[in-house]
């Protein structure tokens, strides 16, 4: 009897747990474009930073390159206005969640602490987004656009840039939740992984060590395929990005576990 | 009573150097290790990488671009410290106290400024010899990279005066200095030469802290004299420092008096 009551018990309870877990996240998602979508901060990352990036690009640009706006000029541009409000957005959400001691409740929920950094993951990922058109309209408007810009390598290798961006800084969500944050220390990934990830340059241009460093990043092969390579590029970007996330979500198990096993605090 | 002038001059000098190395540890709120070498050799190490290989794959050559990116990473360090320095007393909620406190308050803004010139000093050395490594270039000697970047710091610090005033008026910590370094970045001649940049904005540019000091850096790299520059850049730094004493003193007069108004 017991038997059978689990076994009919088990189904249902496994989904609840599958839709518990989904809901954790969408929420997740939903928090962070309520909170953060329109601070000045994110605004200021996901434009103004771009932009400036962009004219240096430009006036930088020597005869024989287009003067124009081409398609990796106006992605890579976009990418450090995602790269810098993904690490801001990251931080200000995971640092609120500690702060409001909403992690002990995620951890107690079916899901544990997972959906909840997917979530805002996902959520820093789609804010992000907004660089792509937004700085587009302003180099356009700038510059102009190039006769032979690509529009389908700008839509499909942005949004993809802007989610390989989010799986390789959702490592830093892990540093924040599991370590005490201390002021400055996000710093110094704005600069190290834009020059990883060949955001303004071709991964050829970057100093040699450094080129060996980008093999590893997602973004660099999203550039790799943005600036003309084949599409093994493109999968390449796509199997690190899910290696990265992969890597999150051990991460942040491991996490659970030690706070499970240690009584960690999670509001340091 | 020669003997005691000296006294009392050695003095003051202790107690300014102390009352610096206070601010320092007090209001930097970067003054820990990891944040110190994420903010300050991390982040401008990785910029000036990222410029340098744009200067080289536009065949415009490393070295230009590298003597300017770090000069670019010792006046950032300047410019953000010295904001801090005064925008994190409202951070702590400290700001009240120092602005009713009988201090002078522009005395203690360049008093405060000092461990950041000495600190921008650092990371611009820091980034441009790690640089020359990775580009396996040294394009002028460590000793003239070290005076011009000397220069350019002190230059910085004149302008950073009035970030610093900004500070006490927005109660937005960064929004000051991360425009400033972004004006920096498009008007100061490092990243994008004079020559390339829309008409209307090379008057503002020449006005600009380091625009001078890249004057001088083409000159020293095409084998010219370049000590004139240098000295219109020092006059440049000290209109910008006379302007930063005017705008602390506003600044701080706004701040106290809405600070009494209860609406600051």
């Amino acid at each position: 009897m017991t038997t059978v009551r689990t076994g009919r018990t088990a189904v249902p309870r496994r989904q609840g747990a599958w839709q518990g877990t989904g809901a954790t996240f969408a929420r997740a998602v939903v928090d962070q474009l309520r909170m953060h979508a329109t601070s000045p901060m994110a605004i200021f990352s996901t434009l103004a930073m771009p932009c400036v990036f962009a004219f240096v690009v430009h006036a930088n640009a020597t005869d024989g390159f287009s003067r124009r706006t081409t398609g990796d000029m106006a992605v890579g541009s976009a990418g450090i206005g995602m790269l810098d409000s993904v690490i801001v957005l990251l931080l200000f959400s995971l640092l609120g969640e500690k702060q409001w001691k909403t992690l002990y409740a995620a951890l107690g929920s079916p899901g544990g602490l997972v959906p909840v950094v997917l979530g805002r993951l996902t959520g820093t990922a789609l804010q992000s987004v907004t660089a792509l058109p937004g700085t587009l309209i302003v180099l356009g408007l700038l510059f102009g656009i190039d006769d032979g810009f690509d529009w389908v390598r700008w839509l499909v290798g942005g949004v993809m840039l802007s989610f390989a961006t989010a799986s390789v800084i959702g490592l830093l969500g892990f540093a924040v939740l599991r370590f005490p944050f201390s002021a400055g220390m996000t710093n110094g990934l704005t600069g190290l992984v834009m020059a990883l990830s060949a955001l303004i340059v071709p991964q050829s241009a970057l100093p040699a060590p450094v080129q060996k460093l980008a093999m590893i990043m997602p973004q660099a092969h999203v550039m790799s395929w943005i600036r003309g390579a084949g599409p093994e590029q493109l999968l390449e970007a796509v199997a690190l990005t899910g290696f990265f996330c992969a890597l999150v979500v051990l991460a942040v198990q491991r996490l659970e576990t030690t706070v499970r096993r240690n009584a960690l605090p999670l509001e340091a | 009573m020669q003997t005691r002038t000296t006294a009392t001059e050695g003095g003051a000098v202790r107690a300014a150097l102390r009352g610096a190395a206070l601010s320092y540890r007090a209001l930097f709120t970067w003054f820990n290790p990891l944040g110190y070498l994420s903010s300050r050799i991390v982040r401008p190490i990785g910029m000036a990488i990222a410029f340098t290989s744009l200067a080289t794959h536009y065949g415009a050559g490393a070295g230009r671009m590298l003597i300017a990116s770090s000069l670019l990473a010792g006046a950032g360090a300047v410019v953000y410290g010295m904001a801090l320095a005064v925008g994190n007393e409202r951070s702590f909620d400290t700001l009240g106290v120092w602005l009713a406190s009988p201090q002078n308050k522009i005395a203690a803004t360049c008093q405060r400024a000092l461990p950041h010139v000495v600190d921008g000093f650092v990371g611009g050395l820091c980034t441009y010899l790690v640089c020359s490594l990775l580009y396996t270039t040294l394009p002028i000697s460590i000793p003239a990279y070290a005076a011009l970047l000397a220069v350019g710091v002190l230059t910085t610090a004149g302008f950073g005066l009035s970030i610093a005033a900004l500070a006490l008026l927005l109660k937005d910590l960064f929004v000051g200095p991360n425009t400033a370094e972004l004006v920096l970045m498009v008007l100061s001649g490092t990243l994008v030469p004079q020559d390339r940049l829309p008409g209307f904005l090379v008057p503002l540019s020449t006005a600009m802290p380091l625009s001078h000091v890249m004057d001088a850096v083409d000159n020293l790299l095409a084998e010219r004299a370049y000590g004139a520059p240098l000295v219109t850049e020092l006059v440049i730094g000290t209109a910008w420092a006379l302007a930063g004493v005017v705008f602390v003193h506003l600044a701080a007069r706004r701040a106290t008096a809405r600070l009494a108004l209860g609406t600051s």
